[in-house]
């Protein structure tokens, strides 16, 4: 693995000892990565398919934010 | 009876009599039943909802190009593992006929970087690129990836080499390893772009340039006039290349048919 960036590596790796949880779960009909941020929420950080075009579906993008709802009707 | 019209409070006696069990695993829902308008601004700061499908995809390669391991969370960051297989979901889409990149990337995994250019100049469909802000080191390539690259009057790119940076043992071989990661770089610009490999390893190693580094920083004209870069220019520009460039291949498609 080799940087190669004008960003000073101390700003880039400031933050690296918090390890995020991550958990694989089935979202939409994919299955995504995503970040644990609380109990209540989470992040999508990948996608994992080998479908090409679910990595075009907007709703599977990384960064979305999915809200856990205990009970809920999806 | 009659049904209680009162949208808010239920007739007495319909209440569910037990709240509903709650799932073993929590599925994740949707925020809320907001528009998708309204979940835009909210998330992602902006405004932009596409009301008709355009025949050209937008990629934005921005801030860290992220590699083989995550990056700490205050980076924005390009993730690999997501643009590649998004690339070849734009190459074997019938609906998609171009590819329009937009940059502004202060570099990041060089090994990501060059996967991400290999893929977008191996495309069979059009592609142009436009720097804007900066496309510094690993954004280089990447910037000239494409079948067509512009460069806006502000943006710059740095030119500097591959240093030891991070965990890598200051020993020899790994000396000898930083050469042969640069060289690979080195020829892919040289293979992608107008620019001399004379001209580039010039720009390289220049000294008295940079503050902190050896190397140049070349700002939107310059890019053109040595070769990087293919034109100076910005949206319209990039988007009425693209559409030339569309029409042509349609064009010689028909013709060999």
């Amino acid at each position: 693995m080799t940087f190669w960036t004008i960003v000073p590596m101390e700003i880039v790796m400031s933050g690296a000892e918090i390890t995020p949880a991550y958990e694989e779960i089935e979202y939409s009909g994919v299955r995504v990565v995503v970040e644990k941020l609380s109990s209540a929420e989470c992040r999508i950080v990948r996608v994992i398919s080998t479908e090409p075009n679910d990595y075009l579906r907007p709703e599977v993008q990384p960064g979305k934010m999915l809200t856990y709802h205990v009970g809920d009707v999806v | 009876m009659t049904d209680s019209d009162n949208p808010v409070v239920a007739p007495p006696g319909t209440e569910h009599p037990h709240p509903p069990v709650p799932d073993e695993v929590p599925k994740p829902i949707r925020r809320s039943k907001k528009s998708a308008t309204n979940e835009n601004i909210e998330e992602m700061g902006s405004t932009e909802v596409p009301s008709a499908k355009s025949n050209v995809h937008v990629m934005t390669i921005i801030g860290q190009i992220e590699g083989h391991m995550v990056l700490p969370p205050q980076n924005k960051t390009t993730k690999y593992e997501h643009i590649m297989p998004q690339l070849v979901a734009i190459e074997q889409n019938p609906e998609i006929e171009g590819l329009l990149l937009l940059l502004n990337t202060v570099g990041g995994d060089v090994e990501a970087g060059l996967a991400i250019a290999e893929m977008i100049s191996t495309m069979s469909k059009p592609s142009v690129s436009v720097v804007l802000g900066g496309g510094h080191s690993i954004g280089v390539p990447i910037a000239t990836s494409a079948t067509y690259s512009f460069i806006v009057e502000s943006a710059s790119m740095t030119i500097h080499p591959i240093r030891l940076t991070g965990l890598v043992i200051g020993a020899q071989s790994s000396f000898d390893y930083l050469e042969k990661m640069q060289e690979r770089v080195n020829k892919f610009v040289v293979t992608h772009s107008n620019v001399s490999e004379k001209i580039w390893k010039e720009m390289l190693y220049r000294t008295g340039e940079l503050s902190r580094d050896i190397g140049t920083s070349v700002i939107g004209r310059d890019a053109v006039q040595y070769g990087l870069i293919d034109a100076v220019g910005g949206v319209s520009q990039a988007l009425g290349k693209l559409r030339e460039m569309i029409k042509a291949q349609k064009e010689s498609e028909r013709i060999k048919q």
